[in-house]
């Protein structure tokens, strides 16, 4: 039996997605799982062994393509039709939407695919066949003290709510990384007031060795605020196997937040314009969230800033950060190391 | 006084058609230019693009004659449209073209890239597979939104 598992939000949703995994094989144990994400994410997710196979989902083509008016719609739905079929040949019988968007939902109408969890269309028609799937749909934000949005997800589709990651460090905090830019202007705090918080990180905490990390593209933009020694330029596959390596990340909200979380880094992040905590907050235990207390905040993710000025970025003054960092390290570098009684002499 | 119509730029049209073919470079594959024009386009895609399969339509077979004399495959509109492969190519529009009959060449536009709904209603009907089809347009209108 061949399960397909549909997440076709971007990279750091596909790792907020992962908790459910385990859910799925638990119900499921002998199926062959698959999973379909955007062509976006699906290139950073080579040789995964989780998946018995990964499926493009062609969009960053298709809108590349249908933006240009000399491109017949004939051409796409033939181009599309021609996917479909290798997609349909597969036979799933069962299909996971984790991704709750009108693109899913309308794909799944496409496939025909006999059980399907979550919402989806069916001959045009939707379908929200499990309760709690509304809830999660008008979930726009939650109350302190609600549950994370990916637990409402389980819920409304009938899986286990997966245990929150706990992140267990022991000893000095000795490697922190920075990651300043996201791929949305209006999540971005200043360089300038990271520059200013890195340099006064390293002045109170001398020992800590702080990494600016940054994907090859983004190189000669940080150049101009730090310089190259302090920064850690990598791919994604390699900033996989090295975020390990860092006691604690400090971050804007992106995909590299989700990943820390998935590999036990904790995290303070930052959260600025349309990043709703309230949604994409790391699934982490004592993970810490630092946000703006404007009435525009958070504002929504289509629309430009409808402010004169990046108002939620300037509300967290470099200080104030500062001393949410300076408290976590603290108390990390207080804690006794964690010693394993059989091996104490 | 009746009222010149340019079929390119009056000024620079050497310039215009470069723009037009760097606009359009990035296809390799067959294709249909869509306004002959005074024809300076054409000679700018045929030197830039000499192995690529493309033809030009037009309304005016007389715009087309200079080209046909030289070997390039051109047609009259009326010509071409119920006999030729036209489906699996790009349309390349060559707007100062239609100076004067831009509705007709708008149409035509529309009907063959069948970026209007009802012409993309006509083609799947055409096809004949219209239910799969419709929701397959399902899923690629959300992408244009």
């Amino acid at each position: 039996m061949k399960i397909l598992v549909l997440s076709l939000l971007r990279l750091g949703d596909f790792y907020l997605h992962k908790n459910l995994l385990p859910a799925i094989r638990n119900k499921w144990p002998s199926a062959e799982i698959h999973l379909l994400v955007n062509d976006s994410v699906s290139g950073l997710l080579e040789n995964r062994n989780e998946f018995a196979k990964i499926h493009s989902f062609p969009r960053s083509h298709l809108q590349k393509i249908l933006a240009r008016d000399e491109v017949p719609i004939s051409m796409v739905l033939h181009e599309m039709q021609i996917w479909f079929k290798e997609l349909q040949a597969e036979s799933f019988s069962v299909a996971y939407v984790l991704s709750h968007t009108e693109v899913s939902a309308r794909i799944l109408d496409v496939l025909s695919i006999p059980k399907v969890f979550g919402v989806h269309y069916r001959d045009g028609n939707p379908h929200l066949p499990q309760s709690g799937a509304e809830n999660f749909l008008q979930q726009n934000s939650l109350k302190p003290g609600h549950q994370h949005q990916l637990q409402t997800l389980a819920e409304s589709l009938g899986l286990q709510i997966p245990p929150m990651k706990d992140v267990v460090r022991f000893g000095e905090v000795r490697r922190v990384a920075l990651q300043t830019l996201s791929s949305d202007a209006k999540k971005n705090w200043p360089l300038e007031r990271w520059t200013h918080l890195f340099e006064k990180l390293r002045r109170t905490f001398p020992h800590i060795d702080f990494h600016v990390l940054g994907a090859p593209f983004e190189k000669s933009k940080l150049e101009e605020n730090f310089s190259e020694e302090n920064l850690h330029i990598c791919s994604w596959a390699q900033l996989e196997k090295d975020l390990p390596s860092f006691d604690l990340l400090l971050s804007v909200d992106t995909s590299v937040v989700h990943l820390a979380a998935q590999v036990g880094v904790p995290v303070i992040g930052l959260y600025l314009g349309s990043a709703d905590f309230k949604k994409s907050a790391p699934y982490q235990q004592h993970a810490e969230c630092v946000a703006p207390k404007i009435a525009c905040f958070p504002c929504a993710h289509a629309l430009p800033c409808s402010q004169t000025s990046h108002k939620c970025a300037e509300e967290i003054s470099v200080d104030h950060f500062f001393e949410k960092v300076r408290i976590r390290i603290e108390q990390r570098n207080q804690q006794r190391s964690f010693e394993p009684k059989e091996l104490q002499i | 006084m009746s009222k010149i119509r340019y079929l390119s730029s009056s000024r620079n049209p050497q310039r215009e058609s470069e723009m037009w073919v760097d606009h359009f470079s990035i296809w390799d594959g067959p294709v249909i230019i869509l306004g002959a024009g005074d024809g300076h386009h054409i000679l700018e895609w045929s030197a830039r693009k000499p192995n690529s399969d493309w033809l030009v339509l037009d309304f005016f077979a007389e715009r087309l004659k200079p080209f046909a004399n030289r070997g390039l495959q051109v047609d009259p509109v009326s010509a071409v449209l119920n006999c030729l492969p036209l489906e699996g190519r790009l349309i390349l529009p060559f707007r100062p073209a239609w100076n004067g009959n831009y509705d007709q060449f708008n149409n035509l536009f529309l009907k063959l890239t069948q970026r209007a709904e009802f012409h993309l209603n006509d083609w799947m009907v055409e096809q004949g597979s219209t239910e799969e089809l419709k929701k397959i347009w399902s899923v690629v209108r959300e992408l244009m939104r």
